[in-house]
């Protein structure tokens, strides 16, 4: 790793230069797309190049608003980290996520393949497609915050400092890209709805009503009705 | 070269001691797929005929489109985690412990024909052979896990070792049956399921005498 290292000055993991922040967006175009195609391919070709074009701006979205806040956050909590500390170390976590999901693309792309089409009588495949990629975007999404550790440990005087810090990110990162994707969404598709770029009702509520009135009470048992749930992705 | 393969019983002894630096990574697919063919051929003695030679053919096929298909993730997986070693050295290792996993179900080649000639329940042999592909896969992974260096390495390449299991599992469904005819006579059926439902099913259904 050490002629890796050399390269970086962030934790031996991020490039805080110009030219290390735009090879971050540039993976995150590349592998995001590559994977926003195999998250969209069991429902079609349609969906696999509206999900490549969108996964990409999910990321860069997420990292383009929560930008200003986790700078101010990591000022207030004591690190060193400036505006574009900030963006080549967000962009840098985001960057291994999205390549750690390209390189498994082959294997959601067999599964999309070989499982059953999508249609009305698939919704238990859509449930576990939507589980493989949970654990798959959960996966890369952590060793993305473990490329945000290492550079915050950097520019963090204290260990205590940077584990505030990266704290505060990673909540706001995912709730922010939380919200964005559910704004963009469909990604995997919907068994009962048509593929569409973005639904008519995108900016009509948000994620998080949406667990609050549909999803909490499916799992308090307080709604025996079911399957509204997989209608809204 | 070939002084040095006399002394730990030539490649096959390297293969299995972990000590296969310097072996032509394409003699190693060879020893792989060898050996794949050899099983398959075995665990077709199930439906003797011409099942025989489909199955010593899905077999090497089934293994080495899930090698093609888990390369990019072990790769990449491999350098994220720190592992020092260059991509062509991680392809060679990759190569190497599912040559040792093919070696390992060739040396249980006895026992797969003994079961494949006298068992009447194909969910007993399809058990039997997700059983010795598992223990065969985790013996070929120690020393791949052991030459990964770091602990979080070696855990990234037990994650790994997972992916493999499931996709290998998952194309023996699509590209499967390999132990019986298909139901049109094709050579592959490519039906769209999951492979937990198609095990499922193969376990469930009534045992039909041979």
């Amino acid at each position: 790793m050490d002629h890796r290292q050399g390269r970086f000055d962030l934790g031996g993991v991020v490039r805080r230069s110009p030219h290390g922040i735009a090879r971050s967006i540039l993976v995150i175009l590349g592998c995001g797309a590559a994977y926003g195609a195999a998250l969209g391919a069991w429902t079609g070709w349609r969906l696999a190049v509206y999900a490549a074009v969108k996964l990409p701006i999910v990321l860069l979205a997420t990292a383009a608003v929560t930008l200003v806040f986790n700078t101010a956050a990591a000022t207030v909590l004591g690190s060193r980290a400036r505006l574009h500390d900030v963006t080549a170390v967000t962009l840098g976590g985001m960057a291994m996520a999205a390549l750690l999901l390209a390189s498994v693309v082959p294997v959601i792309l067999l599964f999309d393949v070989s499982l059953p089409a999508a249609g009305d009588e698939s919704r238990t495949t859509h449930n576990m497609l939507y589980l493989l990629h949970t654990v798959a975007v959960g996966t890369a999404g952590l060793a993305g915050v473990g490329v945000m550790w290492r550079a915050l440990r950097t520019l963090s005087g204290s260990r205590r400092t940077a584990v505030r810090v990266l704290l505060v990110w990673v909540l706001s990162l995912a709730a922010v890209g939380g919200e964005v994707a559910w704004a963009l969404r469909p990604f995997v598709g919907s068994v009962y709805l048509q593929v569409v770029f973005i639904r008519p009702d995108a900016l009509d509520g948000n994620v998080y009503e949406f667990i609050w009135t549909d999803i909490r009470p499916h799992l308090l048992r307080l709604d025996g009705g079911g399957g509204e749930d997989d209608a809204r992705e | 070269m070939r002084g040095n393969d006399t002394d730990r019983g030539g490649w096959i002894g390297r293969l299995l001691t972990g000590t296969h630096h310097g072996l032509p990574a394409g003699g190693v697919a060879l020893v792989m797929l060898g050996c794949l063919t050899v099983y398959g051929a075995l665990a077709g003695c199930f439906d003797p005929g011409p099942q025989i030679a489909v199955a010593a053919v899905k077999m090497p096929l089934i293994v080495a489109t899930a090698v093609l298909l888990c390369l990019p993730s072990f790769v990449v997986f491999a350098i994220v985690a720190g592992d020092p070693a260059p991509p062509t050295d991680l392809v060679r290792r990759l190569v190497a412990a599912i040559a040792v996993a093919a070696l390992i179900m060739v040396a249980l080649g006895p026992v797969v024909w003994l079961f494949s000639v006298t068992a009447r329940s194909l969910a007993f042999v399809v058990l039997l052979h997700v059983l010795i592909a598992t223990v065969a896969l985790g013996f070929g992974v120690r020393p791949m896990r052991a030459a990964s260096g770091s602990r979080g390495a070696r855990r990234v390449a037990l994650l790994w070792t997972l992916v493999f299991l499931v996709v290998s599992l998952q194309l023996t469904a699509f590209l499967g049956p390999v132990l019986g005819p298909t139901e049109d006579g094709r050579l592959f059926e490519l039906r769209r399921e999951s492979f937990l439902g198609r095990y499922h099913r193969v376990v469930t259904e009534p045992s039909q005498p041979r």
